[in-house]
């Protein structure tokens, strides 16, 4: 018995960690039931173990800890993955991309581009604007050709297509003027032109031609012209047709606002008289030039509000120096109401009198 | 089991890029070397940078292949139980004074308040009857503290990491029966300064411990 106790002490860690055989372990276990002793030994060591193992088992990692670990595996992954894999073999998409790239990238670009050109020199109001332009004299007023192309029937009977026509006739009288514009523009198949006109400025030509005529030349050759009438609406047709030509009347806007600032410049230095090539040349009077023109006209309100991003003080002195006599006394007088006790209220008060001065129909130059 | 993946299959696959197979592998040995980290430096801090430690050299050996890690040698738990251990080792030789310092000032029960609460809490124990109160608790992790270094070492390996004698032996490079001998030092300590919470409520959970 002692001697059994002895061999079950010396196996009883074995026995309390399941490492024993089998064999051995049935050996202990035999001894252990029969020995009150080696049983109460047994059991403190559990009891010991038990009380150990729950204090470690609560022992809980700290999640931040965790993160950081997991960023650096993830982050560690893609530093190496493309090693290997460029190394072995190029992927699908990489070769595709070597493959395609240019000539895709090249596709593209000559898309672009074709569809650029024909948003630009296809459309013939602006084809017949560059023609006209290409002129020394204007011809007479030209009339909508959207228009026209549009309700090419209703149009054929207006008096417009055919200045429209004489301007045409005129361009193929001119080459040189217009030789420019068939450079510039997308190649086109030739094509007998109806009249038997020479294809001088043939592709503008055509496609006015084509406007004119109506649907009886094919439509079908020119893919950015609109489209014929007949999937249009009969009243909508009646509509544009009667309407007045909206495209001139742009035009002419367009007119308007380039002549605009212009004039009004002009209209300064006439009003100041004296038409110095430093407030004229400088830059500076161009840009402000067509702020000054609804200026003149509707006074200074109008010009304070347009010219709230500089300052009052900066914004007097500039028109000073612009010689703009008028809207400069208003500012300075708008100065001096708002801030008479200002420091520079006496040089306001010497420009807004320098100012009025000028501003007098048969004044001399002011003092600078 | 057979659709469980082994640690060695989840290593090969973080190799080739699954970083959930890296997850997977730290889901498994995150707690266990946290747990043997914390009680073997006996300090949190410490143990949240060894345990950073350990992993990032998972990752580094699976990242370079030249890199002195885990060669397939042996098992992979093994070889991450030894890195842990050998980073213990390291560092308690730097900070030897200080850990003898901290464990005279009882700095353990200091340095986890918290998890004392937890283990009271915790569920699914055979010795919650026993682990009824945190002065128990407090005792019990004195207790394991007070061991020394060897003893605890094997100790923990044996009880956390769940080694057997032979491979605590290889890691710690001692003769399994000196490995033994240590682990019946350890638990004897044990025993006799658990002893009265054993008597107390301990009989019983002794008889109940030794009957199941």
């Amino acid at each position: 018995m002692a001697a059994d106790c002895e061999q079950t002490r010396a196996r009883m860690l074995e026995l309390l960690y399941g490492e024993l055989a089998p064999a051995a372990r049935a050996e202990v276990d035999a001894h252990v039931k029969g020995c009150p002793e080696c049983r109460a030994e047994l059991g403190a060591l559990e009891s010991t173990r038990a009380m150990a193992r729950g204090a470690l088992a609560a022992d809980t990692p700290p999640p931040r800890v965790r993160a950081a670990i997991l960023q650096a595996a993830a982050a560690a992954v893609p530093a190496r993955k493309p090693v290997p894999a460029a190394a072995s073999r190029p992927s699908f998409w990489g070769r595709l991309r070597g493959k395609w790239t240019l000539p895709t990238f090249a596709t593209v670009g000559a898309v672009a581009v074709f569809l650029l050109a024909s948003r630009i020199f296809m459309e013939p109001q602006k084809t017949y604007e560059r023609g006209r332009q290409g002129l020394a004299p204007p011809p007479a007023e030209p009339a909508a050709p959207v228009a026209a192309a549009e309700a090419p029937a209703a149009a054929q009977t207006e008096p417009a297509p055919a200045l429209k026509r004489e301007a045409a006739d005129e361009r193929v009288r001119r080459p040189a003027a217009s030789a420019a514009v068939p450079a510039r523009r997308k190649p086109q198949p030739a094509r007998p032109l109806p009249g038997g006109r020479l294809p001088v400025a043939q592709p503008a030509k055509e496609s006015l031609d084509d406007l004119l005529e109506g649907s009886t030349s094919a439509p079908a050759k020119h893919a950015f012209v609109p489209p014929p009438p007949a999937a249009r609406d009969k009243r909508e047709q009646d509509e544009r047709a009667f309407a007045p030509p909206p495209p001139p009347a742009r035009n002419k806007r367009h007119e308007e606002d380039e002549r605009a600032p212009r004039e009004a410049a002009l209209e300064d230095e006439d009003v100041a008289g004296t038409p110095s090539p430093g407030a004229s040349g400088a830059g500076a009077p161009r840009a402000a030039a067509p702020r000054a023109a609804p200026a003149a006209a509707a006074g200074a309100k109008k010009a304070k509000a347009s010219a709230d991003a500089e300052s009052p003080v900066a914004r007097a002195d500039r028109l000073f120096a612009q010689r703009r006599w008028a809207e400069a006394a208003v500012a300075y007088r708008d100065l001096l109401r708002e801030d008479p006790r200002s420091p520079d209220a006496s040089r306001w008060r010497q420009r807004l009198a320098a100012c009025q001065a000028a501003a007098a129909p048969v004044a001399a130059p002011p003092p600078r | 089991m057979d659709g469980i993946p082994s640690d060695e299959q989840l290593l090969a696959a973080y190799r080739a890029g699954d970083v959930a197979a890296f997850e997977k592998l730290l889901g498994r040995y995150e707690k266990p070397i946290w747990t043997y980290l914390r009680r073997f430096v006996r300090r949190d801090d410490a143990a949240e940078d060894l345990l950073q430690e350990v992993f990032l050299r998972v990752v580094r050996d699976a990242q370079d292949a030249a890199a002195a890690g885990w060669k397939g040698q042996a098992k992979f738990s093994t070889w991450l139980y030894t890195v842990a251990r050998n980073l213990c080792v390291d560092r308690s030789r730097r900070e030897a004074i200080r850990v003898a310092a901290s464990l005279d000032a009882g700095g353990e029960a200091d340095d986890a308040p918290a998890s004392l609460h937890e283990r009271i809490a915790a569920p699914d124990r055979p010795a919650d009857a026993v682990l009824a109160n945190r002065q128990a608790a407090t005792r019990i992790d004195a207790a394991i503290a007070a061991l020394p270094d060897d003893q605890r070492e094997v100790f923990l390996m044996r009880e956390v990491m769940e080694l057997p004698f032979a491979e605590i032996a290889a890691v710690v490079g001692a003769s399994e029966p000196t490995v033994k001998s240590r682990m019946r030092y350890a638990l004897e300590k044990l025993r006799a300064a658990l002893a009265d919470l054993a008597g107390d409520g301990g009989g019983g959970a002794a008889e109940s411990g030794g009957a199941g």
